[in-house]
């Protein structure tokens, strides 16, 4: 589901400078993220597809209500390895070197198209990489948060796929 | 753009230091941190300015021993027997702040900056 496992391919978002340049930055990202709290009160409201009330809202808000919880929404985006000397490049290419192992293992791809910062071309991608992935099984109307956007209906499509990989095991 | 002063140990002694912005990984982007390092010309220290709301303020830079200054800190400086100034001044004065830093620092762009500052009001509707 909308994520990524490899280095060398940059999306659009991911490629776009304001995320680095502003919200993950030093010194500006606490400002951004502290203060303001763009992306923890911002992100979730922001990003949904199918709409939240006000209750939901709160719901994804009061997690970040004390002054540092904050602290993780703005070092771990700094981990995401864009580029050759990042600091999570290494244990990403760590990670991609290893994904061959999973070739044989029951994998599907299940994929929310209306996520501007996964986009299709990461699905292509992983597809790719795991030629034999059952899907992929698209969710319009699904964005960067997919299970919450079309939850009830992704859980539809990973049911069966989950029955067919424990009988097959 | 932020002229630096001097202000008196005698003002400094009726002045309490309000930590409002912690930076634990300044150097996370090294561009960063040497930039401050070289408009400063300190890697460790506190240089003070006084912002359009007439405001001391302070950034202080850590040297954890990795080249360049690793932690920042911005401190308000508020009279100690007075509320703190309004919130609105505090956001306006560290707008202003991180125009500077988007200016000074390599990697970072004025513009941007500007234009997430432009999206918070949005962000915070949106919010609600």
């Amino acid at each position: 589901m909308n994520t990524w496992a490899f280095t060398g391919h940059v999306g659009a978002f991911h490629r776009s400078p304001r995320p680095w340049t502003t919200w993950h930055a030093p010194l500006v990202g606490p400002v951004f993220m502290k203060r303001f709290k763009v992306l923890s009160h911002g992100g979730p409201s922001t990003i949904t597809k199918r709409g939240m009330t006000r209750a939901e809202k709160r719901g994804y808000h009061h997690v970040y209500d004390e002054p540092d919880s904050e602290t993780v929404v703005m070092t771990w985006p700094r981990t995401i390895p864009l580029r050759e000397g990042d600091r999570g490049w290494a244990d990403m290419k760590a990670i991609e070197d290893r994904l061959h192992e999973f070739s044989k293992t029951p994998t599907l791809i299940v994929w929310g198209t209306d996520d501007p910062v996964f986009d299709v071309s990461y699905r292509d991608r992983l597809k790719r990489l795991f030629p034999h992935a059952e899907g992929p099984i698209n969710f319009d109307r699904a964005s960067h948060f997919l299970q919450d956007d079309r939850g009830a209906d992704i859980v539809s499509a990973i049911l069966p796929f989950l029955d067919r990989a424990v009988k097959g095991s | 753009m932020i002229s630096f002063v001097q202000p008196s140990r005698d003002e400094l002694a009726r002045l309490r230091a309000d930590p409002l912005v912690f930076e634990q990984e300044l150097d996370v982007r090294p561009e960063v941190a040497q930039s401050l390092e070289r408009e400063l010309g300190f890697r460790a220290g506190r240089k003070y300015w006084r912002s359009s709301h007439g405001h001391l303020y302070a950034l202080e830079l850590g040297d954890f021993g990795r080249g360049m200054p690793s932690m920042a800190v911005v401190y308000g400086f508020w009279d100690r027997f007075e509320p703190r100034p309004s919130e609105k001044e505090i956001d306006e004065d560290l707008k202003d702040f991180c125009l500077w830093i988007a200016e000074v620092c390599d990697g970072l762009d004025r513009a941007d900056v500007e234009a997430t500052f432009a999206t918070i009001f949005i962000i915070r509707e949106r919010a609600k």
